[in-house]
């Protein structure tokens, strides 16, 4: 599901600063990311004006001047390949949604937002807080096998604790 | 004398968590807003009672050590005498529509009201007795080691939701000891995630913290790579060297779940019928008070679309007794099904929220004092506190996997598109405070806007807006101390603090006022 650029509701209303006595205020990079359920994941990213600056200086830009960016899912972890996931997404403040894969599943992620430059190289400019991405019941199962699961007992209080019900139970498809 | 203890170790030990927390919520203008009854309610229902049980158990030495977590925002407004005044008022109000609604004697309803009026009587008297303090209550329980003391943050606000500002969480979790100290005395040990919200890297930052342990749902114990062994019939250290406690299932489900917990017996009080509804213009306004829910219940839970029957206390009592001897039949059943997997007795931890029992469920506490007494004469189950296994020392380990309790078991209901929008406009506020170095002149600013930022966080807000209940409630708290913080922090950086509109502010939210919070960002 694609994310669209929105504006904020909240707007300072303090007294216009007096000449001479404004003081620089830095505005936040940031890149949040957030698990919003076991399949979800909620990125929300800013741009300030000096990292847009330096941004446009390198990066290889479309046709109305704003530079190419990816938002990149990466593991931390040795679990498998590294690049999960690799979406084109748009503008300085913007989210988006993205689903999460049997591929990372099990795995500690985090997300960067990247520009291309004109010699086609991608450079990091935003890195998210890491994520451990729930292992659903389908990974249980598919991953069973190998030996990070290969544990009968563990499958057994698995069995034995409800959470598969629980989780059926709660999950948003089953509510709506 | 506390009851001789089981010589032979028992089938199955169980932990037994009780979070008490309602959102901070003050409104002068009103005698009694809904937001405030929550409060008044709680108290007449749920904690006096509940303290009442404790006291009871400790004095005739039934062990049943019980862990209950006290949010800041709760202990704030029981230690403000603004909500004291207001909680006597309350009372008069409720005990006076009671009596009066009793007589005739006969009617159909007169021995419930009775029976109200009577407990609200006690209640009345204990609350009095107790010199209007339901903290040093607690304090007293803790004291004698009936029950263990553990804090939560701040506000209630749900920390994996502020995952990318580790120093937002710290401000959270630290006022929430701060508060908590100030209340009892030394830091505590164990902390209530709100919502049970884990995230990855929370242990270590709760370890820096100082937190020696925590509760999670019981998929925290199997959804991560290198999860703890004994899943979640055992407390498990992680790698920093918090505990965790993984909730049991089960055992839970039967006491809290809608349909088929037990608080959805028939014979017990029905709590979505409020009498206030049936009662007399005339009545209500001889006391001054307007039509509004405020607590008079006296039905039965009789079936939808039925007429209610009238509530019969002793039938709900029994029914708590019964049920609380068939909780002990399902704990050994469910320990025969666990142990051999597990090769030891099992831990089952169960944690509640504390309204639960005497709020949403009348006959909680009855049930509680029900399951103490049959435990404490049983020889295979025994209550114990974390503190109590911590000793012993935790012999199991393992990585949680990011989790919360409610819809879904991940975050759901407090990050879903209703409300997610608010967390980018948090991060930045929390930044804006973050890069100022609080001095003299702006340091009453300063303090209000962490208060403002913190009360934002708090996880009632979206819950209200998922749950489509107090829906514009919560988007008009959550927007109110947004814009408050905003304006506070604009006017620290313009270097025009607007003492009026932040004196207003803190007049208004007062809750940390007290604190040094410059000290712990």
């Amino acid at each position: 599901m694609p994310g669209k650029t929105t504006k904020k509701t909240v707007k300072p209303s303090a007294p216009a600063p007096a000449r001479g006595r404004k003081k620089t205020v830095k505005e936040p990079d940031y890149l949040i990311a957030l698990l919003v359920d076991g399949t979800g994941i909620y990125a929300s990213w800013k741009i300030s004006d000096a990292l847009y600056g330096k941004i446009l200086r390198k990066a290889l830009t479309d046709y109305h001047g704003d530079p190419y960016l990816f938002l990149q899912v990466a593991a931390l972890d040795t679990g498998g390949p590294g690049e999960l996931e690799d979406i084109p997404v748009y503008g300085r403040e913007n989210r988006w949604h993205i689903f999460t894969t049997e591929a990372m599943a099990g795995r500690r992620v985090v997300l960067r937002l990247s520009y291309q430059t004109a010699r086609g190289k991608r450079e990091t400019v935003l890195q998210s807080t890491e994520l451990d991405i729930p292992l659903g019941d389908a990974a249980l199962l598919a991953l069973l096998g190998r030996p990070l699961l290969h544990d009968e007992r563990r499958l057994r209080l698995y069995e034995a604790s409800g959470i598969r019900e629980q989780l059926a139970a709660t999950s948003p498809s089953a509510n709506s | 004398m506390e009851k001789e203890r089981k010589r032979k170790g028992p089938a199955a030990r169980l932990v037994l968590v009780l979070h008490a927390h309602l959102p901070y919520a003050r409104i002068p203008g009103e005698r009694f807003p809904a937001q405030e009854l929550w409060l008044y309610q709680n108290i007449t229902e749920c904690y006096i009672p509940l303290l009442r049980t404790m006291e009871t158990l400790a004095d005739e030495g039934v062990h049943f050590p019980l862990t209950v977590s006290l949010s800041p925002t709760l202990l704030s407004m029981l230690g403000d005498d603004y909500y004291r005044h207001k909680y006597d008022d309350y009372l008069g109000c409720i005990i006076a529509l009671a009596r009066v609604h009793a007589a005739p004697e006969g009617s159909a309803l007169s021995g419930a009201l009775t029976h109200l009026a009577r407990r609200i009587e006690e209640t009345r008297d204990r609350w009095n007795a107790a010199k209007r303090d339901l903290a040093a209550q607690f304090r007293i329980l803790s004291e004698r080691g009936a029950v263990t003391l553990v804090t939560t943050t701040a506000t209630h606000a749900l920390l994996p939701a502020y995952r990318f500002s580790p120093a937002l969480e710290r401000l959270q979790i630290r006022t929430g000891q701060t508060v908590f100290a100030r209340a009892f005395g030394p830091a505590p040990r164990g902390l209530w995630l709100p919502e049970m919200g884990y995230h990855s890297g929370l242990d270590e930052l709760l370890h820096d913290c100082g937190v020696e342990y925590t509760f999670l749902e019981a998929h925290a114990a199997y959804g991560a790579v290198d999860g703890p062994e004994y899943g979640n019939f055992m407390p498990f250290a992680t790698e920093s060297g918090l505990v965790i406690f993984p909730r049991e299932l089960r055992l839970s489900g039967a006491v809290w779940a809608h349909r088929v917990g037990y608080p959805g017996d028939a014979r017990y009080r029905e709590f979505h019928a409020d009498y206030t509804w049936q009662m007399s213009e005339h009545e209500l306004s001889r006391l001054g008070l307007e039509r509004m829910p405020l607590g008079i219940k006296v039905h039965r839970i009789t079936g939808d679309g039925m007429e209610r029957e009238p509530y019969d206390h002793a039938m709900g009592a029994a029914a708590a007794r019964e049920h609380a001897a068939d909780f002990i039949a399902r704990i050994r059943e469910r320990a025969a099904l666990v142990a051999p997997l597990l090769g030891r007795p099992p831990v089952f931890t169960l944690p509640f929220d504390m309204e639960l029992f005497g709020h949403w469920w009348y006959e909680g506490p009855e049930f509680l004092e029900a399951l103490a007494r049959l435990a404490a004469d049983s020889t295979d189950i025994a209550f114990v506190t974390p503190e109590e296994l911590l000793r012993e020392g935790i012999d199991s380990s393992g990585r949680p996997a990011e989790s919360s309790w409610g819809k879904s078991g991940y975050f759901d209901t407090w990050l879903n598109p209703a409300c997610l929008h608010a967390y980018p406009i948090i991060a930045e506020l929390a930044e804006r405070l973050f890069a100022h170095r609080p001095n003299a002149r702006t340091l009453t600013a300063y303090r209000q806007a962490a208060s403002e930022i913190m009360l934002a966080q708090s996880s009632d807000w979206p819950f209200f807006i998922s749950w489509d209940r107090f829906a514009d409630y919560g988007r008009s708290r959550l927007d109110e101390h947004m814009t408050a913080a905003s304006r506070i922090l604009a006017g620290i950086e313009a270097g025009e603090i607007d003492d009026n509109y932040v004196e207003t502010r803190e007049a208004h939210y007062p809750l940390f006022a007290a604190s040094s919070i410059e000290s712990i960002i």
